[in-house]
């Protein structure tokens, strides 16, 4: 057996162990939704670290850094200042309002049923999108780095699929939230312990490894060996629209990461709304820190590894194992192969839990039940069922696109829904006592409508023909979602919505009212 | 952008560096200005339920 999947599969024990574990302590609703509210700041705070560092970040920023330099960290810069809009805007009042879910906070004060419906067609748009990138990146991946074992596309694709659903269906967020820490941890570890060997490579001279970086040597386009300096910007976003990308980025990253369902839901898991922020706090410390690192990840190997020895064993997403590999030997190869395998494992599963969340809380008994439960303990099998599915249609879609789709601009989406949509009706419902249902319903359906038509017309489907020049839409995207709920609320008055401002206002500010903690 | 302030370190790289203390500097300025908030919210509701006895 290969040290990669000795690693793996304990990986895959451990975790298992942990779901068995959670699935003995799960009784009742907000146990398994919300992890009963009883942890603490610092394993909120890992464990969102752990939902936000997806294998698009370990694997993919290394690789732009490695193939573009400069431009690939700015790519870095966007993902920790996003947590500022979480931390100052919306984590404490969400966790005041709401109960499950993002939709609770809005159907706070607005008509339940509409809101609800909008709130769920949102957050199951964003997680599978995002979860759809993830399996077929993770399936590409698995059979990459166990090409030695023969483990195929698909058969990597149904693995993760399998165990995702497993997690969710027996552990709910307890065993979601364990598996997350261990995955933040072991990512840690991996990126200071190859960082630390990016600098003792250059004997812990700074100096010699920004030199360097200062004279990359490869094979360009035409075939011609260039030396270059790898810290210049531009050699990712050129002109004319590559700045503009950029900013549209920036916003998408910014206004979308407080707009992610399963980044909201994790709030939920603490006892009030000082620990959430204490939680961003852990959070944004871990964040922070990795991002920088990817300095090392990212230069390293256009250094150390070189862009053309890349290129020819696995692409960009490769940067990261063949710096280990360069650094270490197989060993740490195996070992830096399945961090990222847990790092993909970790993410679905809290996509998938969000997902079902939302379906059966919002969905299945707010807009088709009239918020109650027929049985008792209704709403968590139905979030059970939901995950299942989540999960064999994600598995399908993934292995119906193959290996060699192009699905990156699926998380340009998933985030542009994210902040179109979802963040404007957030805001505005929280802060602006003349909101209405119709502002409401009308800003999130603008918000998805928009991202997904400038996806489709930007230059990620359409290559050359492209209509819309941007590969992110969040620039436009992002102004036509608050200008829908506007539009929205000025043609509507809703008088009861305004009644109840005072009261959300008191709620969300003193915790006067909010969900409880039920497990100690 | 493309100056170089020591070396191959140029002004884009502190840039994009000084973003992340940026960051982590505003995060610790509302993390002591919410602890003020927190015992105002504290007083407010301590008030009514004085109040509502």
């Amino acid at each position: 057996m290969s040290p990669a999947l000795a690693m793996f599969l304990g990986f895959i024990a451990i975790t298992l162990w942990i779901t068995w574990w959670a699935a003995r302590r799960n009784t009742g609703s907000s146990a398994y939704f919300a992890a009963g509210r009883s942890l603490a700041a610092w394993q909120n705070g890992v464990a969102v670290a752990g939902d936000y560092m997806s294998a698009a970040s370990f694997l993919g920023i290394a690789g732009i850094i490695a193939f573009q330099g400069y431009d690939g960290f700015m790519y870095s810069v966007g993902w920790l200042v996003a947590y500022l809009t979480v931390l100052l805007i919306v984590a404490e009042p969400l966790r005041n309002a709401g109960k499950y879910t993002m939709a609770d906070v809005l159907a706070y004060r607005l008509s339940p049923r509409p809101v609800r419906a909008m709130g769920a067609l949102s957050t199951l748009t964003v997680s599978t999108f995002y979860m759809i990138a993830q399996m077929v990146g993770a399936g590409a991946l698995v059979s990459l780095l166990l090409k030695d074992t023969g483990i195929g596309f698909e058969t990597a694709v149904i693995g993760i699929g399998v165990l995702m659903i497993v997690y969710v269906v027996f552990g709910g967020m307890l065993a979601t939230t364990w598996v997350q820490i261990v995955k933040a941890i072991l990512l840690m570890a991996g990126t200071i312990l190859l960082s630390v060997l990016v600098l003792a490579h250059f004997g812990f001279d700074l100096g010699a490894f920004f030199d360097a970086i200062g004279a990359v040597t490869y094979t360009n386009a035409q075939g011609v060996s260039v030396t270059q300096d790898f810290m210049t910007p531009g050699l990712r976003y050129t002109p004319p629209y590559g700045a503009l990308d950029l900013i549209s980025l920036g916003m998408a990253l910014i206004f979308g990461t407080a707009g992610l369902p399963h980044i909201l839901v994790r709030f939920y898991t603490v006892p009030d709304a000082r620990t959430a922020r204490k939680s961003v706090v852990w959070a944004m410390l871990i964040i922070g820190t990795f991002y920088i690192l990817t300095t090392f990840l990212g230069f390293g190997a256009a250094t150390i590894v070189g862009r053309d020895f890349i290129a020819a064993n696995g692409g960009t997403n490769m940067s990261a194992p063949l710096l280990a590999q360069a650094l270490a030997g197989d060993l740490f190869f195996a070992f830096i192969s399945s961090i990222a395998f847990a790092t993909i494992l970790a993410v679905v599963a809290g996509l998938t839990i969000s997902a079902s969340t939302s379906f059966a809380h919002d969905f299945w008994t707010n807009v088709l039940h009239h918020g109650r439960e027929r049985r008792a303990g209704e709403e968590v099998r139905v979030a059970r069922i939901t995950a299942f599915f989540v999960g064999a249609i994600s598995i399908g879609i993934a292995i119906a696109l193959g290996p060699n789709a192009n699905v990156a601009f699926l998380v340009a989406l998933a985030f542009a829904v994210a902040a179109s949509a979802n963040l404007p009706v957030i805001v505005l419902s929280l802060f602006w006592k003349r909101f209405t249902t119709a502002g409401a319903v009308c800003g999130l359906a603008t918000g998805l409508v928009s991202s997904l038509v400038l996806i489709l017309l930007s230059p990620s489907i359409l290559r050359a023909d492209a209509v819309f020049p941007l590969e992110n839409p969040g620039i436009v995207s992002i102004p036509l979602g608050f200008l829908g709920a506007f539009v929205g609320t000025w043609l509507t008055r809703e008088p009861a919505a305004e009644r109840k401002f005072a009261e959300l206002s008191v709620r969300a500010n003193t915790g006067l009212g909010a969900e409880r903690a039920t497990t100690h | 952008m493309a100056t170089k302030v020591a070396g191959v370190v140029n002004v884009a790289y502190l840039f994009a560096l000084s973003q992340f203390l940026v960051a982590w500097v505003i995060a610790a300025l509302y993390v002591r200005a919410a602890s003020r908030f927190d015992a105002m919210a504290h007083r407010i509701v301590e008030n009514f339920k004085a109040r509502s006895r």
